[in-house]
């Protein structure tokens, strides 16, 4: 978890936010204003995403998992299979409200840096920038996966890491029941 | 099989940790808080014509909520992705628990319609106005979760 007195700085962050619901697209929006970023782009279909990702290069990338013709994945996974694009290998953060581990899971194996609970609390949403921005993690491409590196090798481990594969353990020794955050984010290493 | 490539892509977030003068982490979340707070009524309003779409399902036959399952269940998450941010949280966990019951039948074959229609009858409780007793949503969310997982849906 972050320091309430440490300084981070998002104003020159590009981000690009993709959601169908309206109200949860500005409610994304307005937090992402109070993180003081300046460029933000608001997307409510994967299709007009596609466009704004063939054309433009994001530091962040935010997408609801649920969406109407293309889901979420689908999306991360176009994101990811395609290398000479400007955002294939852009953090991408999944959001979704219902966090059952085949819905986490898949997040995960298409590609997705993280994935995080709707709605969205601020200081999730900013301790897991902060955790990506913190992990400079090696991607794997190969034909079938491109994403994260989630092992762990001599990286010092960010944050609270230890205590995540802790939960991501009990998680599997139970993996009908919905997830917390802290689940979630122990399946993303 | 193929190949695997690895490499290290370059880390687009890493300068936001360098900076000097930025706000305080602090500041950033007063702020998203503020900003959130502020749209409590536009969510609220947002919720209720949901709400209008999901209520009269209740009132439906086996067939007509089967076959429009999907339908209940994308209103429902689109419910539970803002509800609890304006207070109505348990009206946001009720929906939750309409699209694990609707994914339930996606994923593991599981139906049951008189559950699934307790739900939305729940959803009409916990919105009848100031006149329940506190902590009664809790309790209703609590028993709707033990009936998920007594028909093999655990949360």
């Amino acid at each position: 978890m972050h320091s309430t007195s440490a300084r981070l700085d998002l104003r020159k962050s590009c981000i690009l936010l993709v959601d169908d619901n309206p109200t949860s697209l500005e409610m994304i929006t307005q937090i992402m204003t109070g993180f003081r970023v300046r460029q933000i782009k608001a997307c409510k279909s994967a299709e007009e995403a596609r466009i704004m990702i063939a054309a433009e290069r994001f530091d962040l990338i935010l997408i609801d998992f649920e969406m109407p013709d293309e889901d979420g994945p689908s999306l991360v996974r176009h994101i990811r299979s395609e290398p000479k694009q400007p955002n294939h290998t852009a953090p991408i953060v999944l959001l979704n409200a219902v966090t059952s581990l085949h819905t986490v899971t898949r997040a995960r194996d298409v590609g997705a840096n993280m994935v995080v609970k709707k709605p969205i609390a601020p200081t999730i949403l900013l301790n897991r920038i902060e955790w990506i921005a913190r992990n400079s993690r090696e991607f794997i491409g190969s034909s079938s996966y491109c994403g994260p590196d989630r092992r762990f090798k001599n990286l010092p481990r960010a944050l609270n890491a230890e205590e995540r594969r802790a939960d991501a353990l009990a998680l599997m020794a139970d993996p009908a029941r919905a997830m917390s955050q802290d689940d979630v984010s122990a399946l993303f290493g | 099989m193929s190949a695997a490539r690895i490499f290290t892509p370059e880390n687009r977030l890493a300068n936001i940790l360098q900076s000097r003068n930025g706000p305080t982490t602090s500041e950033m979340l007063a702020d998203a808080t503020q900003r959130v707070e502020a749209l409590q009524a536009s969510i609220e309003t947002f919720v209720a014509g949901k709400l209008n779409m999901i209520l009269p399902f209740a009132d439906q036959n086996d067939d007509v909520l089967f076959a429009e399952c999907r339908t209940l269940a994308d209103t429902a998450t689109q419910i539970a992705e803002v509800a609890a941010a304006a207070n109505l949280g348990a009206v946001g966990e009720i929906s939750r628990g309409i699209v694990t019951m609707v994914d339930g039948l996606v994923v593991l074959g599981v139906w049951h319609s008189e559950a699934l229609r307790v739900h939305i009858r729940a959803l009409k409780i916990v919105t009848q106005g100031q006149d329940q007793p506190v902590g009664e949503g809790d309790a209703i969310v609590e028993s709707l979760r033990q009936m998920r997982m007594a028909v093999g849906l655990k949360d």
